[in-house]
């Protein structure tokens, strides 16, 4: 793993929304490397800071500093008209199918607007466009000419993938996904998912809210809590024993659809507090119950507790290896 | 059976749309006993929040048509007035609606919106109602109700919201609440609280619950029993631990399986179910599963099955090729 490049690689990103003392630390120093053909889940609740990394990556959202590079190529100080081009090998899929989707447009012409824009004029538009579409699932001869208010959800979805990957990106970003969808339709967006990725060599990076979805896709999870990542690590090795304590809060919420468990004895109590106004030291102290006055005191910076395994943690818990 | 709080009979809820009958509430009959906690499982448009409303007379719209029956501990629901239904509302059943940021009057300060059902329903004087709201507040949980009774719903989080819903429709103490969707749009360690405050809230104040969901999670270890809806009828139902290990009915199966657990190692393979859930609109004749389920016969698409116990209490399922029994019994 060390000698592999990593196709992304953020360092230190910092986000702020406002100024003075109305200032919200949306991302508060957020680093971490995301490598070829890889698959990296970003876990948190609302409020963390999840959907703003991603946004921030792509620069939808200005960071306030820190770097982000692709291939080796720094794009955060890049003006905006190289940017726009820089961003063809980086795509990003969001949450809400139907509204990412223009409803005046026939959906060939959407899954065709990345290369009208790029590279208009190519002869082979047309079977670009059919290829895509066969690929995601969406017949283009029958429903080719159709909007996107004739589709439902998960068919939606399928076609903002189908758009996504017209210019062969490096990076797929899916925010919140397969959040709005119904969970046999779920179920096929992320099987197909995982077959374009390997058909397409993607590397993704896959924000999600839902524990069971983020470890189903990904390869390494980095969990969130208010701005900061507390934990990253290998999925299985992170789920079976997670080192952060509000890793292991987060894990006990999850609730499993077996009768038989019995997981509802430590709920983490109190709500995340204001990323106005955020705790001293460790962001995640408040609900500690592990908590001590160097928490409060020293902000925990990341330790390998394992291969590829970090936690920010001044106590962590001992994990068992797999 | 004399101690059944609720008695749903043959019920059918149908809208009149511009594309035809919409059926989305297909001949459904239950009962719920006193205490017992109900989940009430299905898709998107699956029928189980037009059930949920109908079973609390809220209907009401020109173009539904409701048929059947309802009885909440003796009083029959449908057909009656706006006026008696008013007599049951808060009392006998209430309703936690899904969305906590629109369930609440952006307008008006929480605590008023407690204590307004004591005033109207129990007659309460402003005082009573003021002490007893704060009560309320305390009960499900909101720290310093006093200061917060005079907040309004912007002020609070998705979570505290939901927690105001709950004390108001537990305030006239209902002998049955129906919760809608009452955890979807919140964060995972704020379900786990407020389902624990509910599952509290019903031993202390012995209530019957319905829990409504996607969420087969949500229901696992939190019911007695389990309703599964597809296409606005039931296609299995029985104790929590019958449908989860031992359903019959493949759609039951296939909801099950097409989660994605927390156990199982990352890049599992997902089963599917192919296609989408039906247009109400446009139902077969036979099964509405039928043209998703691997097994489905001739028979299948042809004619509808009806709901046919399996021999173990309470347990049945509508199918012509059910799964064999995990247990090995049928």
């Amino acid at each position: 793993m060390e000698n592999r490049t990593p196709v992304l690689k953020v360092e230190d990103l910092v986000v702020n929304f406002g100024s003075g003392s109305k200032t919200v630390s949306a991302v508060a120093g957020v680093s971490f490397e995301v490598f070829e053909g890889e698959t990296l889940g970003i876990v948190g609740e609302s409020g963390c800071g999840k959907s703003t990394t991603g946004k921030a990556l792509m620069r939808i959202i200005e960071l306030t500093s820190g770097t982000v590079e692709i291939d080796g190529v720094n794009i955060s100080t890049m003006s905006k008209k190289v940017l726009r081009k820089a961003r063809t090998s980086m795509q990003m899929i969001f949450q809400d199918p139907i509204s990412s989707l223009n409803p005046r447009r026939r959906i060939k012409d959407i899954v065709a607007e990345p290369l009208d824009c790029w590279e208009p004029n190519r002869p082979d538009r047309e079977s670009i466009v059919v290829d895509l579409l066969n690929k995601v699932g969406i017949d283009p001869e029958v429903y080719g000419n159709r909007y996107a208010r004739q589709f439902s959800g998960g068919q939606c979805q399928r076609i903002s993938i189908a758009r996504s990957l017209a210019m062969r990106p490096k990076i797929l970003i899916c925010d919140e996904m397969v959040s709005a969808l119904d969970v046999s339709v779920q179920a096929q967006i992320l099987n197909l998912l995982e077959d374009l990725k390997k058909e397409y060599g993607l590397t993704l990076l896959f924000i999600a809210h839902d524990l069971a979805v983020v470890k189903n896709v990904s390869d390494r999870v980095a969990v969130m809590y208010l701005g900061k990542i507390c934990e990253i690590g290998p999925s299985d090795q992170l789920y079976a024993s997670p080192a952060h304590p509000y890793t292991k809060f987060l894990l006990g919420a999850a609730l499993e659809a077996d009768p038989d468990s019995d997981k509802h004895d430590e709920v983490l109590t109190g709500e995340p507090p204001s990323p106005m106004n955020p705790p001293s030291g460790c962001r995640f102290r408040t609900r500690c119950p592990n908590a001590t006055q160097k928490c409060a005191d020293e902000v925990p910076l990341p330790q390998m507790v394992g291969e590829g395994h970090e936690v920010a943690c001044h106590y962590p818990l001992t994990i068992t290896r797999k | 059976m004399s101690n059944e709080l609720l008695v749903v009979k043959d019920l059918h809820t149908t809208f009149a749309t511009a594309g035809g009958e919409l059926p989305a509430v297909d001949g459904i009959s239950f009962t719920l006993g006193q205490n017992e906690t109900l989940g009430i499982v299905g898709e998107s448009g699956s029928g189980k929040t037009v059930l949920a409303r109908t079973i609390m007379g809220l209907q009401a719209i020109k173009n539904a048509t409701v048929t059947g029956s309802v009885k909440i501990n003796g009083s029959e629901v449908v057909g009656t007035s706006e006026e008696d239904k008013r007599k049951i509302w808060g009392t006998e059943v209430s309703m936690i609606f899904q969305d906590p940021m629109t369930s609440l009057n952006p307008v008006m300060r929480i605590g008023k919106q407690v204590d307004e059902t004591l005033r109207i329903l129990l007659g309460m004087s402003k005082e009573d109602a003021k002490k007893r709201a704060i009560e309320l507040l305390e009960l499900v949980g909101i720290p310093s109700p006093e200061e917060r009774y005079e907040a309004f719903p912007s002020e609070l989080s998705g979570g505290m919201r939901q927690r105001v819903v709950i004390a108001t429709a537990l305030a006239c103490s209902p002998k049955l609440v129906l919760a809608d969707e009452p955890t979807t749009g919140l964060d995972v360690t704020i379900q786990a609280q407020i389902l624990n405050l509910l599952d509290e809230l019903k031993e202390k104040m012995q209530m019957s619950v319905i829990l409504i969901t996607h969420d087969l999670g949500v229901v696992a270890t939190r019911t007695s029993r389990i309703i599964v809806m597809y296409a606005g009828r039931i296609v299995e139902m029985g104790s929590t631990q019958d449908v989860f290990k031992d359903h019959r009915m493949p759609y039951t199966r296939a909801l099950l399986e097409s989660a994605p657990k927390v156990s199982n190692p990352s890049h599992t393979r997902l089963v599917t179910i192919a296609g989408r859930p039906p247009n109400l609109l446009a139902l077969e004749k036979g099964c509405a599963f039928a043209p998703r389920c691997k097994f489905a016969t001739d028979k299948c698409h042809n004619e509808r099955p009806e709901l046919q116990a399996t021999g173990t209490e309470g347990h049945m399922f509508a199918c012509w090729n059910p799964l064999t029994s995990s247990r090995g019994d049928a």
